[in-house]
């Protein structure tokens, strides 16, 4: 394989996905019963009128259509793409058991392509109600926060300390799920609803939190969460190791080009981290991909559909297997990875069962590129620093009132994301953003 | 069947008589289609146009012709 | 965003969609919900004597998998005391004094019967009456709804002692039963009619029961013809508007119903000539909430079309219909079978083969595929082949250049100079 050009670069991370083809999304869309009450709908966490939106594609009302489904999510056009859907509105579908389930996520991609290609100004802004809102990070929670308060009057800036908004969603999901023009153009919504985003600010780095604090009359606190953690086994900083979030963001912005073509790679964790990594290293070109999990295919937090679709990519799965030490060669190059095996004990806080240690039993795995996706960090000194009371990073909440221990702050996305929870999803992030912007409302109203 | 190939042997038949400066006297439609007069000097000739083609374009040439009469 | 308001003969309605006189609007509860649900009127349920329903009633045509392509009811009028509706109209008008609440009514062809009602009804309040001469079942073997509504003289003469009590708008609802629905369109008008509307149901019989041999639906095993309307229907209902829109001396307003279910029906009623329109079926079988999407489909296509109010959609389409004598004989369109998108299935082929003019054939392609094409010279550019297509774009009908415009009648005024 040799370099390969921007055309061919792009072929490889096209959508795994087609879009559905117009005769098909007639028919699935007729199919909908438009059911009444329907419990698709309270299936997902935004709570798009799912039936309703498929009416207005049989209608050809193409833009009440986008309009429905980017109305109840900011993130609609990322959140066909990405949702669990069999896990969310699909496994609701009451065909599901007299036939197959509607496929909502793919005529939900169709509707809010049709709104991506024609340029549509879906929403309007009110009238300015003279009070300002900071966010802080322009993931799908702070983007969905600033959408709902931009639309109910208020002069919102969001600070986001990448060179681009989106999040994880511009950034963390690998663009053959989710291209990076998808959250562009969800970023550009919010934008065009005048919300000013500063981009290339930290909060905290660039610009003090008390700024932040002093200057608005509240603030969404949308950071998400941080890079992955350290595995905390010797050669952790060997050449060919990388952090998983760090390594996607870096291919999404369109860096990562020849140097993982041929290698044999080990992927550690079963997330959906992992797997974007893992599916990603393999589009690369890497020869073999295996990951490595403590525990079994029972606890994985990736779902089923994320690991039939990385067995598909060919990415081999080695359970109960844990690092112990990377080991490099003379220049300082990860050459090998020394494992255990391990066996599962009982259950732990999180109800998973606890993997142990089998002794005796480490063994070598070859490998020139070793992945870390075992989860993400919390951002713990930037919570300290703003004085939050949190759990382990997690910032805590009143979940009627989305405040923190701050009432002038408020939290919504991965930061107040509880661990164990299975997998953080964009769409509760959305959601999140949407209820902190009607807390914030509701309070600031109540104190005029 | 290929009705097309009837329809072109009737529509050079008319024209054949209409460029011999043949003209229509008589045109008479019944159950078996249209019956078109033509008279050259004291000749008679009948054409049987049998094809709904055939039958537009007679129409269609003795409507030209006599938007040709009326302009010149 | 463009206004939908229509006028309807005088009567102003926040948008076209009503509700058709039928189940959906026979209660104050229901209309209510309506209203609240965006309907920007409703034909009440008809008023007469009240009668006694039988069980059950309906019936829905399933076709190839979609439910209630068509529906069928033997149902009456309301069985309710008038007493009752009209309280329940009053508390309603009362409660959405922004929405048209229209009484739709039948009694039987006698002047004094047609004075009382008339009289109790706008007494609470109705922004207009709707005659129902339209019904073709029950009401009609006692010489009410369609029976009436089939011969011209009845229609007139009730449409006379119904405005000879009235001061509100009325509406007469003609029935589609008849050959030729401008007589009686005509014959309202002699009345004095402000409006018509039009269809009511068509005379059906649903379906046989293979296992028992009973009639779809039943009572008690015994069934009797029916009401027909839904999807089905519209195609009739739309070509009656449209005769009836392009009577040069009949100018009345019409509000169209029969087959509605979405904004894009609605639009082509109204582009024939319906300022208003109504909707029974498509509300039965889905709810009311169809009308949000009615509302904002109707809006968002106004935008696209540049227009600012859904009354400029009304009639446009109307001078487009006109005797089948007057169209371009010359006008000529061919099939054309575009092989990116043909999916191979052959059903235009035989199509074509057996049921139309023999000019689809199969040809041998450079890449050795067998594929299909039209002798273009044979096509007579009837559309069966795209219509039976199930392919999208795969074929496409390809206008011709031809001759000057020709139509029959021309044709024709031309051959009669040549003694034909
Ligand atoms: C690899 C991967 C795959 C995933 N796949 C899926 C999936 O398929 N489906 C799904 O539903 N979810 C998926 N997720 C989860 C999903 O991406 C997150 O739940 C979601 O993005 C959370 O949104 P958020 O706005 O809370 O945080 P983020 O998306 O993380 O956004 C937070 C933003 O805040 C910014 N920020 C942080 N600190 C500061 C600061 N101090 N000042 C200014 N800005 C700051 C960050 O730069 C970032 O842009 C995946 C996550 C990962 C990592
Ligand atoms: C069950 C049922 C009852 C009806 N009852 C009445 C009625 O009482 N009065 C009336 O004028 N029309 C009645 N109709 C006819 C409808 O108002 C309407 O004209 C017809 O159904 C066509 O419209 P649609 O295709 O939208 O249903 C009834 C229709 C149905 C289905
Ligand atoms: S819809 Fe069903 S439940 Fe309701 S009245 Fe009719 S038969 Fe009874």
């Amino acid at each position: 394989m040799s370099l390969p050009s921007d055309a061919q670069l792009w072929k490889i991370f096209d959508e795994v996905k087609p879009d559905l083809k117009p005769k098909k999304v007639m028919e699935e869309a007729n199919r909908c019963l438009f059911c009444s009450d329907a419990p698709c709908v309270k299936a997902c966490p935004t709570g798009i009128d799912i039936p309703l939106f498929i009416k207005k594609i049989t209608t050809g009302n193409m833009k009440g259509s986008a309009r429905v489904i980017m109305e109840a999510n900011p993130m609609g056009a990322t959140c066909a793409r990405v949702c669990p859907t069999e896990e969310l509105c699909e496994g609701a579908c009451v065909l599901n058991d007299a036939s197959l389930p509607i496929m909502i996520g793919d005529l939900q991609r169709h509707a809010t392509n049709w709104a991506m290609k024609n340029h549509s100004q879906l929403f309007e802004v009110s009238e300015p109600n003279g009070l300002k809102v900071a966010i802080i990070g322009g993931g799908p929670a702070g983007l969905s926060s600033a959408r709902e308060l931009a639309r109910l009057g208020y002069q919102v800036t969001i600070y986001e300390k990448n060179e681009k908004a989106g999040g994880l969603d511009t950034y963390g999901i690998v663009p053959f799920r989710l291209p990076q023009d998808i959250a562009l153009w969800e970023v550009e919504q919010v934008e065009k609803l005048g919300v000013t985003i500063q981009t290339n600010t930290e909060v905290g780095k660039d610009i003090p939190i008390d700024a932040v604090l002093n200057d608005f009359d509240a603030i969404v606190l949308a950071v998400g969460m941080a890079n992955v953690p350290p595995l905390t086994v010797p050669g952790e900083d060997l050449d060919g190791v990388y952090d998983a979030i760090q390594l996607i963001e870096r291919v999404k912005d369109g860096h990562v080009r020849d140097q993982f073509i041929g290698k044999n790679a080990v992927v550690i964790g079963a997330g959906n981290t992992a797997i974007d990594a893992a599916t990603c290293l393999k589009r690369l070109g890497a020869s073999r991909v295996q990951i490595i999990y403590r525990r079994t295919e029972e606890e994985m937090s990736a779902y089923p559909f994320e690991f039939s679709f990385a067995k598909q990519e060919g990415i081999e799965f080695r359970w109960l297997t844990q690092p112990v030490q990377m080991i490099g060669d003379e220049k300082n190059q990860v050459a090998k990875l020394e494992c255990m095996h391990m066996k599962l004990g009982d259950a732990d806080a999180s109800g998973r069962c606890r993997p142990i240690e089998i002794e005796n039993s480490n063994f070598y795995m070859n490998a020139d590129v070793v992945v870390k996706a075992i989860g993400q960090q919390r951002y713990s000194s930037f919570i300290e620093a703003f004085d939050l009371e949190h759990e382990q990073g997690v910032v805590k909440i009143d979940p009627e009132t989305m405040q923190t221990s701050n009432p002038k702050v408020f939290a919504a996305g991965d930061v107040i994301f509880g661990n164990g929870k299975g997998e953080a999803m964009v769409v509760a992030a959305a959601e999140q953003g949407k209820q902190a912007a009607y807390a914030i409302h509701k309070h600031l109203l109540s104190k005029v | 069947m290929h009705e097309f190939k009837l329809f072109t042997e009737e529509k050079r038949e008319i024209d054949e008589l209409l460029n011999k400066d043949c003209s229509i006297v008589r045109v008479q439609e019944n159950l078996d289609g249209a019956f078109i007069q033509f008279t050259q000097d004291d000749q008679t000739i009948t054409l049987h146009i049998r094809t709904p083609d055939g039958r537009k374009y007679l129409t269609n040439q003795l409507s030209a012709k006599r938007l040709n009469r009326t302009m010149t | 965003m463009a206004d939908l308001h229509v006028d309807f003969a005088g009567i102003k309605s926040k948008n076209p969609f009503w509700l058709a006189s039928g189940p959906p609007t026979n209660t104050g509860y229901q209309v209510q919900r309506a209203f609240e649900a965006g309907w920007g009127g409703a034909v009440w349920k008809t008023l007469g004597d009240p009668i006694i329903n039988v069980t059950s009633r309906f019936a829905g045509l399933n076709y190839g998998g979609q439910r209630v392509a068509g529906f069928n009811n033997i149902e009456l009028i309301t069985d309710r005391p008038l007493e009752v509706n009209l309280r329940e109209i009053r508390e309603t008008k009362r409660k959405y004094p922004d929405h048209v609440i229209i009484a739709s009514l039948m009694v039987e062809p006698q002047a004094e019967k047609w004075h009382e009602i008339v009289k109790r009804v706008e007494d609470v309040g109705v922004d207009g009456l709707e005659l129902n001469f339209g019904c073709p079942h029950g009401m009609a073997e006692r010489g009410m709804g369609s029976a009436s509504g089939q011969v011209p003289e009845l229609v007139e003469k009730q449409t006379y002692w119904a405005k000879e009590a009235a001061e509100t708008q009325v509406i007469v609802k003609l029935t589609p039963n008849i050959t030729d629905i401008t007589a009686t369109a005509y014959a309202a008008t002699q009345g004095g009619a402000d409006a018509v509307s039009m269809i009511n149901t068509i005379n059906s019989l649903m379906g046989v029961d293979l296992d028992t041999w009973n009639t779809i639906p039943n009572v008690a095993g015994k069934g009797t013809h029916g009401g027909y309307c839904g999807p089905a229907v519209k195609p009739i209902a739309l070509s009656m508007v449209a005769e009836c829109a392009g009577q040069p001396d009949m100018n009345l307003p019409i509000s169209g119903i029969g087959g509605i279910e979405n904004w894009r029906d609605a639009a082509e009623f109204m582009l024939m000539g319906a300022s208003s329109v109504q909707v029974c079926t498509a509300a039965m079988h889905h709810g009311f909430r169809i009308v949000e999407d009615m509302i904002d489909g109707l809006n968002n296509y106004l935008d696209e079309k540049g227009l600012t109010s859904a009354m400029d959609l009304v009639g446009q389409t109307v001078s487009k219909y006109m005797k089948w004598g007057d169209l371009d004989l010359n006008h000529k369109v061919v099939a054309q079978i575009n092989q990116e998108h043909c999916i191979h299935c052959n059903k235009c082929q035989i199509a074509c083969e057996d049921t139309a003019h023999q000019c689809i054939e199969f040809f041998t392609d450079t890449e050795g595929q067998v594929a299909l094409k039209v002798r273009e010279e044979d096509c007579v550019g009837c559309n069966l082949c795209s219509i039976v297509c199930p392919a999208e774009g795969a074929i496409t009908m390809i206008e011709q250049p031809t001759s000057a415009p020709m139509t029959w009648n021309e044709r024709q005024r031309l051959l009669s100079t040549f003694g034909g």
